[in-house]
């Protein structure tokens, strides 16, 4: 079981592998600023996707534009910054908290306050009865 | 129904409250125009200098300003793109408007060898083989379409397949209100 299980999880991760491996980097710490990015954006081709597995056009040109800028020196936050310009929040998995986002952020810890204290009024009227 | 009432069965209307805020936020997100279509509009069209395959030259933004243009950015490998095409040569028969075109990351002689078979509508073909101008864009894919006004703005963008009804509501009203303001047509 165990080695069914590490036969499927080399085989899920070969896209992003595939697509770091046509890159050289100068450092080790350049591959992982890579690597990062390229799990941080959507792919707006295939939005359930991240550029680093997808195939698209677009997704390809993104990597190719991360590498370049960070092979010229550029940070992975004015990588960022440029990505976000062009396509907003939207095409990031991790979105800046701001007011824009606050419903996206706030939303679900909201739900589950207002969820817990309605099953505690369920619970407290239940032991009442 | 009165006051009294109302505060006492107040958190009977808690989950229905929660349930119209959850409902609102879903509107927001999937009802609204796609965000980055909205923010295309009256920003500058990029900077950009690409080779035009056809007359073996380098084009720049400098060289399409100075009167309303209409950029498509389409590709040969792109089914929808393909289909598309008839439109444009319908569209370029029937107003005669300037058609830049944009191939995206595409091989220019794949290009030119369906441009050949299916007639070419472009006055420009340029080739953004780095899709590094469809980043600057924004694109998300092929094909898109972009109206700039003399100065390099952007006034409208379409995205996807465009056919001669859409140019004809859409983008013609803006095109002739800017050639008769020109006091210009081709």
């Amino acid at each position: 079981m165990k080695k069914i299980a590490l036969i499927l999880l080399l085989i899920l991760s070969m896209p992003l592998f595939a697509a770091t491996q046509l890159y050289q980097f100068e450092n080790p710490e350049q591959q992982r600023q890579f690597d990062m990015l390229l799990k941080e954006f959507r792919c707006v081709t295939c939005p359930n996707q991240n550029i680093g597995d997808s195939m698209a056009p677009v997704a390809t040109a993104m990597r190719e534009e991360i590498y370049r800028r960070l092979q010229h020196g550029e940070s992975p936050a004015v990588i960022r910054d440029y990505l976000l310009t062009q396509y907003g929040d939207y095409v990031s998995y991790k979105p800046i908290v701001k007011k824009q986002t606050w419903g996206l952020w706030l939303g679900p810890v909201i739900i589950l306050l207002f969820g817990l204290v309605f099953w505690l009024r369920v619970v407290h009227r239940g032991k009442v009865k | 129904m009165n006051l009294l009432f109302l505060r006492q069965q107040r958190s009977r209307f808690i989950p229905v409250i929660l349930f119209a805020i959850i409902l609102w936020m879903l509107y927001q997100g999937l009802a609204e125009k796609h965000p980055r279509m909205d923010k295309a509009k009256g920003k500058p069209f990029p900077e950009f200098t690409l080779f035009e395959i056809r007359k073996n030259q380098w084009v720049n933004l400098q060289d399409i300003k100075g009167k309303p243009q209409i950029i498509h950015v389409w590709a040969s490998w792109c089914g929808v793109c393909l289909k598309e095409h008839q439109e444009w040569i319908a569209i370029k028969e029937k107003w005669h408007f300037p058609i830049v075109g944009v191939i995206y990351r595409d091989d220019p002689n794949q290009v030119l060898h369906f441009l050949n078979k299916k007639d070419d509508p472009y006055d420009y073909l340029l080739n953004d083989a780095s899709g590094k101008l469809g980043l600057d864009l924004g694109l998300t894919g092929t094909p898109e379409t972009y109206i700039l006004d003399a100065n390099g703005v952007i006034q409208y963008h379409h995205l996807g397949a465009l056919d001669v009804r859409t140019f004809e509501n859409q983008l013609l009203p803006y095109l002739q209100q800017k050639l008769v303001e020109q006091g210009d047509r081709k």
